[in-house]
Formats: structure tokens, C-alpha cells, sequence
């Protein structure tokens, strides 16, 4: 792989980076103010026993951010505060570092999503390539209509119904949370289990909603595969129906649909924030969610900026792998 | 021997030109629309909910849409086909009148986002060069950057001052980044086909190619692109609306569903509150879905065949 | 040169259109001879390609091959099961496509695509076998083995033709359809194609049939020369007889259009354009161009005869009734 496109690539990665950093700078203060320092000030003159902190909080901010300092100035002194990963304290949660509440709910979410991401792709595109292959089993054909519909509605909102219904209504599955209330995480198979029967809600709900767009997308691939030329001389070698299928079409078709993964990552991350509030998942969307709530602007931010570089480095990361599949590529560009 | 005759007789074959490549483009879609069911399917969902929504109106009254129109948390009955929600809402009111509220949102966003991106993806394929570059990059990372996040931030900064216009304006910021990379994609395409290279040599001008000669090859992409835009801008307003950061005082779908889910309407047991909101959500989106697969078959027939 | 590799009775291919039948192949018969090349010579929509593929059992909906048989070592292809065709692809009948330019995998090494067809016919080797067997079928058709590490974008075109070639012969067929292997390619390409595709065929013993529109590179290639027209075989006879004295007067009229190098005649084309299958014209299709027509041509369809030992015409002029 040529070096050229590595470099492009992390170059990219980095401009998305300082993309996330700079939306968090200058769109709070479209409307002219800025809101954080509104929100610091009022939370401070509420009294208690945070005062002492607060305090603290006010004047660093305004050291940073005051009035009196030109915008540019502050831009770097923000950007310099991410460079170091000090994305202050929670407001509402004080004394809690941003980045300690990010880093805490960050591994059940990146584990849920990365399961239903994985599963829902993987069947997914199988399936579509199944649907758009003529000399298929029929009756698979019947899956594609209800899986499409429900690949329309949003995931959270399936997670809704699909919560009420298992968890309220059938009391089969636990009705939220990474695992049973009250009990104390601790690293044991009854644990893992435990997090394990909390989390099939809502992967499901994931799963479920991304399976018909993954479906979808692969059918078409395959549609246009088998118009191609090399597939009528793979015919013509009298391959078996397995060959062709495996090492001629899909081998193919699975190239877009990679490509097609890369647009749609940023859906993914935005729905699986979403799916994790109807469940109280104790992940980065219930945190983001109790932020908004309470205005917690820094919170906000943090898991703002997280998602942006997350998706950013997962493209880097498809990226270079796409090279990798595709061996007319790396000899162009 | 005057040129008048000759010079108009040269403008009206150019223009019956141009009036048939339009008409031609009426007559192809009105006969692919007999021949394609799951387009009419789309239309048939969109229109039944939008039958609903206006009979609806004209049932009851829209200001029951409000807090404290009634009494709170009453069953479905058959003076409230809906119930009531915690605040007192009529929520058959509310959905009646959500609809039309979550549209607007969408088709505004929609055309905001189909027109810019439309213009600007022109114009990157047409020009080239380094304008070519500036746009596309932007596309680029806007494409990458998860839009829902950085709506959050933008309306995090006027949270409890917006209304449903201002909500559409907000996620049209983000509706035109698709748009603008399809239409670029089929422009450049479409500008190594011969006929463009004929329109140049037959002295049309820049404009009058863009209009006369690409736009009707281009409708099909453009009709379904503004599908997209729509539905993409409409989930991104649930989205907000159901985070709490939409206009809180307007009974929109996605802030019903925020004050079900806030209410703990699912372990309170009070589906009628939140099974509505979705059904029609639903509703819509498999209508817009169905109609924008519609209009991907007859930009590209050969997806059509294997069904 | 007088057994049969392969016969061909009134096959009938026709595709189902909006507007009724085409009759892409319309009651065509010929024998091909063993170890014979026959070319298949006509203007685009003649058939020729329909009949190549055909052959291979390679028409697909909407294209239906309704009737006749093609009889190969005493089975009849057109009643085979699907399973049973593949069988037959490959190792007793093979296909050298026409633009080889997309005719490969795009992703996987040339390796992987010459053994895949043996190996799926059930043919089992070690990898030093295989290495062997993939270097052999190299050298035969001119490439070297480092060509089996590549992928096919790295080839150029005479290269990938060449590979199809290598692919086409890796199981030893006794019948070999060449479909315009030359058509993407310049001359000097063409001519080593072509020289490879005649080492392959006599170290074989297969029987070719080439199919192509170039009346110039058949005249120097084939034994025996079919020409077809609208779907239907016009004129067969050996190479010689047919250059020398054509029965047909659309073959006389190719022949002539050939553009001559010793004696300077001015160009002559075929006027008129070939037919729109869907649209035949009355009695004999090529009526409307021919300079020898006359009123049976208009309204009576001429029968596929033999005319003279080895040579079979469809034309009014030849009978002499």
C-alpha cells in the first residue's frame, strides 16, 4: 500500500478531529453568547456545598473564555485543553472529570455496538446476497419486505416497542440497565451473563433495524455483479452454484458494500446513542442523555467530540482495510 | 431578405428540442408509474396519513393538542380515541396535529437541502478545479462527522427557544451534504456523455446546457434524492425532538415521544401515549422508503428485475 | 478430418420480447469436423454470438432455446440438467469469451481462476501438482509463470486473452468455441492470439469454432467457413472453395469488401443495413440487399441445401430446379 494514501487518509482523520473540536467551539456561540458561561455563572450563585468548586470552575473559565479575551485566543486555548484530553469538569456532577464519565460508559457501548454492528452487517449482507441471488431458496424471498420495513422506522423506536413488549408485557428480558440493579460489577461468569441478558433488548433493537439497509444494499451489489462479464465465463468454466456465488459474486459485491459502510457510520453511532436512552443503557447516550437534561454543557461536548473522532477513526480504519480487498486499488492513487 | 424568419425558426427548433426532451420526461414518468408498484405503493401510506391528519383536523380541535385540555392519563375511549398523556394532552389531537408539524419540518429541510446541495454539486462537477476540491472536501467531512451530534450542539445552545421553522433551518444544515454528492457523481457522468459535447458545439451556453440538456436526465435522481433528504431530515428532528432538544411547546411526534419517554410512559404501562407517535412514524418512513426505492428503480432499472 | 466432434440440428434460440418472439438462431444445422477450425462469420445480430453461447449452454431468460439438438459424443446438450451442463463446460466443451477485457475476476489471483474450474470438476492436486498444471497451461499459450501471482487488471488485453485461452483448454476439451477472441485487440496482438489459439488446437486435437466479423482474419485461419445471416446459416463450405467462388451473394459481397492489397480496386461495402430481427423481410431475409434478386427471393424463404460435396447453400440461385 503506498505510503501517499496512508498519509491522506490520516490527514483526514486528523481534520475530522479538529472539525469535532472546532464545532464545539464556535456553534454553542451561534446565537451570539455564550451559553456555557451563562449556565457557569447561574449554577454558581445556586450556593451549596459544590461552591467552593463551582468557584473554581468560574474563574478558570473565565481566565479562558472571559470577555475580555480575543475569540482567536480562546479558540487555541480550547483546542489546546483537547490536545491535552481536559474537557473540565461535569457541572452537574461535579467534582466528576468529563473524561472520566466518557471512559466509564464507553466500554458498554462500544460492546453493544460493536456486537450488533458485527452481527447485523454479516447476516445482513448475506442475506441481501441471498435475495439477489436468482438460484436461491425461495421462500427467503419473504424475509425481505418485513426486514426492509423495519430497517425504516428508527432503532429507537423499535427499541421502544420492542421493549415494552419483551420486557413489560411478556416479562421475558430485563427492562433496562447494563445488568441488575443494586448488584456490584464484579469479573465473574454470573456477572458477564448477568450483562449479557441485559444487553439482548437492545442489540436486538440494533440489530433489527440496520439488518434490511445492510440487506438492501448487498442485493443490489450482487444484482449488478451478475451482469458483469467475468460471471458469465466463471458460468462458462461450469463452476459449481457454491463457486460462483462465494468466490465470483459476493467477492465482488461485498467491495461497495464496504464503501456503503463508511457513509453510514455516523447513522449508527447517532442511533445507538438513541436505543441506549429508551433502555438506560449505561453507556455514552444515557450519559449525553442526563447531560442535555441538565444542561451539563462540558459532558455534552465530550461525548460530542468522542463520537465525531470515533467515527473518524473507524473510516481511517476501513480506510486502509479497503486496500486490503480490493487489489486493484492500491496500485492507483 | 430579412434574417428574422431564419434566426426565429433556429430558436423554435431549439426549443421544440427542449420541449420535447421535457415532455418526453412527463409522459416516461407517467407511464412508469403504472408499471411500478412499489412507488404507488409509497404514495398510497403518504397519502393515507396525510388524509388523517387533515380529516383529523376537521374532528377535532387542535388546542387540545396542549397541557391541561383534559383529564390526564385517560384510557382510549370514544371521546378520546387516544387518550390523554400525563399533562393532560388529547393525544389524538396531538398526533392530528404532530403530523403536519414533523412534514413541514422534513420537506423544508428537504427542499433547503436538495436546492443547495443540488446548486453546489453542479457547480463542483461543472467547474472542476479547485472549487471542485473545496466542495467535495466539505462533503467529505461532512459526510463522516455523525450529524446528529453536532444538531445537539447547535441546538444545545438555544435549548427551550425554538419553534418548528427554526428547527427545520437547523437540520437543513446538514440535509444538503447527500444531495450534493449524488448530484456531483451523476453530473460528471453525465458531462463525458456526447450529447453535452454536441449542446456545446451547437453554441448553447453554460446555463442553457445545465437547464435544457442535463436537468431532465437528471430528475429521476433528483426526485429521489429529495425522498432521501426528506426522511433523513425528518429522523434527525425525532432524533432531536426525542432528546428534548426540539420546540417544546409544539405537540411535533418526536416531543411526544420525549414527554412519554420522560414520563416513563413504558414502565408506567400508558402505551397509548407512545404506540401512536411510532405507528405513524413508522407509517411514514416505510411510505418514504417505499417511494424512494420506487424512484431508485427508475433511475437505475436493471435493480428492478430480480424482485 | 471426416469424423464428427460435434452436430448441430435445427436449433432454434429465441428470445421473449415485449414485441414477440426474436429469432436469434433461427433452424440452423452444421457439423463441425474433428480437429477442424470452422469459422462462424457475420454482421452483429446474425446470431453468431446467440449460437456460441448456445452451445455452452449459456443462454439465459429472457433467450430460450426452444427446439433442436446439439448432439456431443452422443448426448444431446439441449436436454442436460443445469448440474449436468456444468459438467459438461469446461471439460468436454470450452468457451474463450468474447473481451476477455472483463472475463476475469477482478479480485482473485489468475492462480486461484485456472484451477477453480478443474477443481470443481472434481480434479484433485497437491499444490506442486497444481503449480505444475498452472505453469504448463502458461507456456502454451505464451505467458510466463509469474503471470499466475497477478491479477487481471495487471494484464493487458493480448495477455488476458490469453489467459482465457490457458483457462479454456486446462481440461483438455475436445471442443472449443472461440468467441471473437481478437475483436479488442490490435493486429500484431491479434496475430499472436490467433497463432496460439492454432499451437493449442493442434496439440489438442480440439475442434474450434471461431466466431468473428473480420472475413480478412478468417480467410487465413479457419478450414471451414460458415457465414450467417439474420439468424440463419447462409453458406458453408471449406475456406478455399469458398474465396475462390462463393454460392451466396452476401458471402461474395463480404469477400469482395475486403480491401485489396496487390491490385488497387476502390472500396466496396454491403449497402443497405442488416434487419431488424423483429421486422424480417418477406422470403429470403437478405432480398433487400442482394444485387441478384429476383421474385422467388421476395417470397419464398430458400432451404439450407447442399450444393456440392461438402458445401450447403441457402439460396435460390444454387438450385438448379
Amino acid at each position: 500500500m503506498r505510503l501517499n494514501y496512508v498519509f491522506r487518509r490520516v490527514g483526514f482523520f486528523l481534520l475530522i478531529v479538529w472539525v469535532a473540536a472546532s464545532v464545539n467551539f464556535f456553534l454553542p456561540r451561534l446565537s451570539g453568547q455564550d451559553p456555557i458561561r451563562e449556565k457557569l455563572l447561574r449554577e454558581s450563585m445556586l450556593g451549596g456545598a459544590m461552591q467552593a468548586g463551582m468557584d473554581q470552575i468560574v474563574k478558570t473559565y473565565e481566565v479562558k473564555f472571559g470577555l475580555d479575551r480575543p475569540l482567536y485566543q480562546q479558540y487555541f486555548s480550547y483546542l489546546g485543553d483537547v490536545a491535552r484530553f481536559d474537557f473540565n469538569y461535569s457541572i452537574s456532577q461535579y467534582p466528576n472529570r468529563v473524561i472520566d464519565m466518557i471512559l466509564d460508559a464507553l466500554p458498554w457501548t462500544a460492546g453493544l455496538l460493536s456486537v450488533a454492528f458485527l452481527l447485523s452487517f454479516s447476516v445482513g449482507t448475506l442475506l441481501g446476497a441471498l435475495f439477489g441471488w436468482p438460484r436461491a431458496p425461495r421462500y427467503l424471498g419473504w424475509l425481505f419486505g418485513p426486514l426492509l420495513s423495519l430497517s425504516a422506522i428508527p432503532y429507537f423506536l423499535l427499541g421502544l416497542v420492542l421493549l415494552y413488549f419483551f420486557a413489560f408485557y411478556l416479562k421475558w428480558l430485563p427492562s433496562g440497565g447494563g445488568f441488575e440493579r443494586g448488584t456490584l460489577p464484579t469479573a465473574s461468569v454470573k456477572f458477564a451473563l448477568d450483562v449479557a441478558h441485559h444487553a439482548i433488548l437492545p442489540a436486538l433493537s440494533i440489530l433489527l433495524a440496520q439488518l434490511g439497509g445492510w440487506a438492501l444494499g448487498m442485493r443490489a451489489m450482487m444484482v449488478t455483479t451478475q451482469g458483469e462479464d467475468y460471471m458469465v465465463f466463471a458460468d462458462a468454466k461450469g463452476l459449481s452454484e457454491r463457486t460462483l456465488f462465494l468466490r465470483y459474486a459476493m467477492r465482488n459485491a461485498i467491495l461497495p458494500q464496504v464503501t456503503g459502510l463508511a457513509l453510514v457510520l455516523g447513522q449508527l453511532i447517532s442511533g445507538a446513542v438513541l436505543v441506549e436512552i429508551v433502555f438506560q443503557y449505561p453507556g455514552v447516550g444515557t450519559l449525553l442523555w442526563r447531560a442535555i437534561r441538565e444542561t451539563d454543557y462540558f459532558v455534552v461536548q465530550g461525548v460530542v467530540f468522542f463520537s465525531i473522532v470515533t467515527i473518524g477513526l473507524a473510516t481511517l480504519l476501513l480506510d486502509l482495510i479497503y486496500p486490503l480487498l480490493d487489489p486493484r486499488i492500491s496500485y492507483e492513487k | 431578405m430579412s434574417t428574422g424568419p431564419v434566426l426565429s425558426s433556429a430558436q423554435r427548433g431549439l426549443s421544440v428540442h427542449s420541449e420535447s426532451t421535457w415532455r418526453e420526461q412527463a409522459s416516461e414518468v407517467g407511464r412508469f408509474l403504472r408499471r411500478n408498484p412499489l412507488l404507488v405503493a409509497g404514495l398510497v401510506l403518504l397519502t393515507l396519513l396525510f388524509l388523517f391528519a387533515v380529516i383529523g383536523s376537521y374532528i377535532t380541535d387542535i388546542k387540545d393538542a396542549q397541557p391541561l385540555a383534559a383529564r390526564p392519563l385517560l384510557r382510549p375511549s370514544s371521546e378520546y380515541p387516544f387518550g390523554t398523556d400525563k399533562l393532560g394532552r388529547d393525544l389524538f389531537a396531538t398526533i392530528v396535529a404532530g403530523i403536519p408539524l414533523t412534514l413541514r419540518v422534513g420537506i423544508v429541510a428537504g427542499l433547503i437541502g436538495l436546492g443547495i446541495g443540488t446548486f453546489l454539486g453542479f457547480v463542483s462537477a461543472y467547474y472542476g478545479g479547485w472549487v471542485d476540491n473545496l466542495i467535495s472536501g466539505i462533503v467529505d467531512v461532512g459526510l463522516t462527522v455523525p450529524g446528529l451530534m453536532v444538531l445537539i450542539i447547535i441546538a444545545i445552545a438555544f435549548s427551550g427557544q425554538l419553534d418548528v421553522n427554526d428547527m427545520a433551518l437547523i437540520v437543513s444544515a446538514l440535509a444538503w451534504l447527500y444531495p450534493a454528492r449524488v448530484i456531483r457523481s451523476q453530473v460528471l457522468t453525465l458531462k463525458q456523455r456526447p450529447f453535452v459535447e454536441v449542446a456545446r458545439l451547437t453554441g448553447m451556453g453554460g446555463l442553457e446546457i445545465i437547464f435544457l440538456e442535463l436537468m431532465p436526465n437528471l430528475l429521476p435522481y433528483l426526485a429521489a434524492s429529495l425522498v432521501a433528504a426528506i426522511a433523513s431530515a425528518i429522523l434527525a428532528s425525532i432524533g432531536l425532538e426525542a432528546l428534548g432538544l426540539g420546540p417544546v411547546d409544539s405537540p411535533t411526534l418526536g416531543m411526544t415521544i420525549y414527554w412519554a419517554l420522560l414520563n416513563g410512559a413504558v414502565i408506567n404501562r400508558w402505551w397509548w401515549w407512545w404506540a401512536p407517535p411510532i405507528l405513524v412514524i413508522s407509517i411514514l418512513f416505510n411510505g418514504l422508503f417505499l417511494l424512494s426505492m420506487g424512484l431508485d428503480e427508475i433511475a437505475n432499472p436493471r435493480v428492478r428485475r430480480s424482485l | 478430418m471426416n469424423e464428427v466432434a460435434l452436430q448441430v440440428r435445427n436449433l432454434q434460440v429465441h428470445y421473449a420480447t415485449a414485441r414477440g418472439p426474436v429469432k436469434a438462431v433461427n433452424d440452423v444445422s452444421f457439423d463441425l469436423h474433428k480437429g477442424e477450425i470452422l469459422g462462424l462469420v457475420g454482421e452483429s445480430g446474425s446470431g453468431k454470438t446467440t449460437m456460441g453461447m448456445a452451445l455452452v449452454g449459456l443462454i439465459r431468460s429472457p433467450g430460450k432455446v426452444v427446439s433442436g439438438e446439439i448432439l456431443l459424443n452422443g448426448r444431446d446438450l439441449t436436454s442436460l440438467s443445469v448440474d449436468a451442463y456444468k459438467k459438461v463446460r469446461l471439460e468436454e466443451i470450452a468457451l474463450i469469451p468474447q473481451g476477455a477485457m472483463n472475463s476475469l475476476n477482478p479480485v482473485t489471483r489468475i492462480r486461484e481462476q485456472i484451477l477453480d474450474g478443474p477443481r470443481d470438476h472434481g480434479i484433485v492436486l497437491t499444490k506442486a501438482e497444481a503449480d505444475d498444471h498452472v505453469a504448463s497451461l502458461l507456456h502454451k499459450v505464451g505467458l510466463s509463470p509469474d503471470v499466475a501471482k497477478m491479477h487481471a487488471h495487471e494484464l493487458s488485453g493480448g495477455m488476458k486473452q490469453r489467459v482465457a485461452m490457458a483457462i479454456a483448454i486446462s481440461m483438455k476439451p475436445k471442443v472449443i468455441i472461440a468467441d471473437e477472441p481478437t475483436s479488442a485487440l490490435d493486429v500484431v496482438v491479434q496475430k499472436r492470439v490467433i497463432e496460439t489459439l492454432q499451437d493449442v488446437q493442434q496439440e489438442l486435437g480440439a475442434s474450434i469454432i471461431l466466431i468473428g466479423h473480420d472475413m480478412g482474419l478468417m480467410a487465413q485461419t479457419v478450414d471451414r467457413l460458415g457465414v450467417m445471416y439474420a439468424g440463419r446459416l447462409a453458406e458453408i463450405a471449406p475456406i478455399r472453395e469458398t474465396l475462390i467462388a462463393p454460392r451466396h451473394p452476401y458471402t461474395r459481397m463480404l469477400i469482395e469488401s475486403l480491401p485489396a492489397v496487390i491490385e488497387k480496386k476502390p472500396l466496396r461495402g454491403i449497402a443497405g443495413l442488416a434487419p431488424q430481427l423483429l421486422n424480417l423481410p418477406t422470403g429470403c431475409a437478405f432480398h433487400p440487399r442482394c444485387p441478384q434478386c429476383f421474385d422467388r427471393c421476395i417470397t419464398e424463404t430458400p432451404d439450407f441445401r447442399m450444393a456440392d460435396e461438402g458445401r450447403w447453400v441457402a439460396c435460390h440461385l444454387s438450385d438448379h430446379q
